[in-house]
C-alpha cells in the first residue's frame, strides 16, 4: 500500500539529470501522514514528541515497511497524570476511525490478580467460564473499527506499571510474536496493532522539577534550558528501575510527556471551547448561536481545571459544568435563541454571568 | 445506559444527548412521541427522558402508550409548564433547573437499574 508523494514535494524537486545522483529527503512524509500529522497536531498541545513517534509509525505502517510477524509499533508512553497520554491514543482513533474512542482500552488496573488474566483472553478448559466467558482480545474485536481502506488497530494498555505477573508474560509475548492464544486455544494475530501502553513511573520526581526546588525552599516555576531533558532522564530511570529489561527491549520507541506549562494549558483551553462551540453549532444546524468569554472568564476556568499536579485533567468537565451545563438551561427556557450571542463574564460574588448581548443590541438598535 | 431523549425542540434535544454522552452515556435523540415509540420498539433503551409539551402526543401521552408497551420503563418528564403528577413518571423536572439535576436523576436510575 504505497502512499502518494506530495504535490508540493514532488513540484519542489528539480528534474532528474538522466547522469546526476539525486538527493532525497527522507524526512518528507506523504499526503496521508501529513494529513494525519496535522489533525494531532490542531488537537494536541505540548507533546511533539509524541506526535513525531506515532506520524513516523503510521507511515511506515502506509507504506508496509513494518517489520512482519510484530506489532505495527510498540510505544511506552510515560508522563506525568493529565499530560495527554491516552489522550493521544484519542485523537490518533479520532482522526483514523472518526471516533475518539475507536480504540482497545486494557486497564491493567483491573489486571493485579492472576486470574483476572480470563477477563482478556478467556477462561481455558477445565476452569469455570470456559467457552462462555467472552474475551476482550479477540480477532473480530481486533478487526471491528477496521474498514475497506485501513486495517489497523489501535490497542492501549493503560497504567501497564499495575499488570499481574499473568499479564506481563501476555504482553511479553504480544510484543515479541504479536501473536496470543486465548481460553479455547485458538489464536489472535496482533500484527496490525499499534500497541500503546501508559505510565506515570516517575511523575512526581517530574512534578519537582517542573515546579521548583525541593524541602523548605519555596516553589518557584524553573525555566531551565535543560529542563525537557532532564524531565526525558528522571522518567527513563524510573521506567529502567521498574521495567525489565527483555519488556524494555521490545519497545520501538519511549515517549516522555511533558508537564503542561501554563502556555500549553492556556492553548488547551481554547480547543475545549471551541470544541463547546462546535457541539453547539452541530447540535443546532444552521439555527446556532454563539457564546464569547471574556478574558477573567477563561482565567477561571484555568485555576479550577488545571492543577501541577493533574495538568488538564478536570479541564473539560470544569467547562461542562460551568459553562455547558447553564448553556444547555438557558436554552431550555428559550432565553437564547437562534443568532444570539452570549457573553460569559465574572460576577462580583465570583459567579459565572450570561449576557445574551443580542437582546441589548436589537432593543438598542 | 442507553437513553432516550424526546423533545420537539431539536436543538435542545441533541445538545442534551451530547451532554449525556460526554457523561459516558449512550444518548439517541427524538424529536416527537411518534418517533420515540418507533425507535424504542427497535432497539433496547433503560431510561426515557421527555419534554411535555410537543406537537402531536405530548410528554403524558407518550409516557402513557411506552407503559403500554414497556410498563418497566422509567421516564423523565422535564417541563416549563410547573411540577406535572402522574403515577407513570418516575420525576418531573423543570426545565430551569435540567442541568446538572438531570445528570445526577440518571445517575441514580443507572444505580436503581443495576440494583
Amino acid at each position: 500500500m504505497a502512499e502518494p508523494a506530495t504535490k508540493a514535494a514532488a513540484e519542489a524537486q528539480p528534474e532528474p539529470h538522466p547522469q546526476r545522483p539525486r538527493i532525497l529527503d527522507p524526512t518528507l512524509h506523504g499526503d496521508v501522514t501529513r494529513e494525519f500529522e496535522t489533525f494531532l497536531r490542531s488537537r494536541i498541545v505540548g507533546q511533539d514528541a509524541a506526535i513525531d513517534a506515532v506520524t513516523e509509525m503510521y507511515q511506515m505502517f502506509l507504506v508496509g515497511m513494518n517489520v512482519p510477524d510484530k506489532p505495527v509499533g510498540n510505544l511506552l508512553f510515560l508522563g506525568p497524570t493529565g499530560s495527554g497520554k491516552t489522550y493521544v491514543v484519542e485523537v490518533m482513533a479520532e482522526a483514523l476511525f472518526g471516533k475518539s474512542n475507536a480504540f482497545i482500552k486494557v486497564n491493567c488496573a483491573e489486571f493485579q490478580e492472576h486470574h483476572e488474566i480470563a477477563k482478556l483472553i478467556g477462561s481455558p478448559p477445565g476452569y469455570v467460564g470456559h467457552m462462555t466467558t467472552k474475551p476482550l482480545l479477540t480477532q473480530e474485536s481486533l478487526a471491528q473499527y477496521h474498514s475497506e481502506k485501513l486495517k489497523l488497530t489501535l490497542l492501549l494498555f493503560d497504567e501497564v506499571e499495575k499488570a499481574s505477573e499473568a499479564l506481563w508474560q501476555l504482553l511479553l509475548g504480544i510484543l515479541d510474536k504479536a501473536s496470543l492464544t486465548l481460553g479455547d486455544n485458538s489464536h489472535v494475530d496482533l500484527s496490525q496493532c499499534m500497541i500503546f501502553m501508559t505510565s506515570n513511573l516517575g511523575a512526581s520526581e517530574m512534578t519537582d522539577l517542573v515546579a521548583g526546588g525541593l524541602g523548605f525552599v519555596p516553589h518557584v516555576a524553573v525555566t531551565d534550558a535543560n529542563l525537557d531533558e532532564k524531565i526525558h532522564r528522571t522518567a527513563l530511570e524510573a521506567a529502567r528501575r521498574k521495567f525489565a529489561p527483555e519488556f524494555m527491549n521490545r519497545l520501538d520507541k519511549i515517549v516522555v510527556f511533558n508537564s503542561l506549562r501554563p502556555e500549553h494549558l492556556r492553548q488547551i483551553l481554547e480547543l475545549e471551547l471551541a470544541k463547546v462551540q462546535q457541539r453547539i453549532t452541530n447540535a443546532a444546524g444552521h439555527s446556532h448561536f454563539t457564546f464569547a468569554c471574556a478574558p477573567e472568564v477563561k482565567a477561571w476556568l484555568l485555576k479550577e481545571g488545571t492543577d501541577p499536579k493533574y495538568g488538564a485533567r478536570h479541564l473539560k468537565r470544569v467547562i461542562e459544568r460551568n459553562i455547558v451545563y447553564p448553556l444547555a438551561n438557558l436554552v431550555a427556557t428559550k432565553q437564547v435563541e437562534t443568532g444570539d450571542v452570549v457573553e460569559i463574564s465574572v460576577k462580583s460574588d465570583g459567579g459565572l454571568a450570561f449576557i445574551n448581548t443580542s437582546v441589548a443590541n436589537s432593543e438598542t438598535g | 445506559m442507553k437513553i432516550l431523549v424526546v423533545d420537539d425542540h431539536q436543538q435542545l434535544c441533541r445538545l442534551t444527548c451530547d451532554i449525556l454522552c460526554m457523561e459516558g452515556h449512550e444518548a439517541v435523540p427524538a424529536y416527537d412521541g411518534v418517533e420515540a415509540l418507533r425507535l424504542l420498539r427497535g432497539d433496547n433503551f433503560d431510561l426515557v427522558i421527555t419534554d411535555y409539551v410537543m406537537a402531536g402526543m405530548n410528554g403524558i401521552e407518550l409516557t402513557h402508550a411506552i407503559h403500554d408497551i414497556y410498563p418497566a420503563m422509567p421516564v423523565i418528564m422535564v417541563t416549563a409548564f410547573g411540577p406535572i403528577e402522574d403515577a407513570h413518571l418516575k420525576i418531573c423536572l423543570a426545565k430551569e433547573d435540567m442541568f446538572p439535576a438531570l445528570i445526577d436523576i440518571v445517575r441514580e436510575c443507572l444505580a436503581e437499574t443495576r440494583g
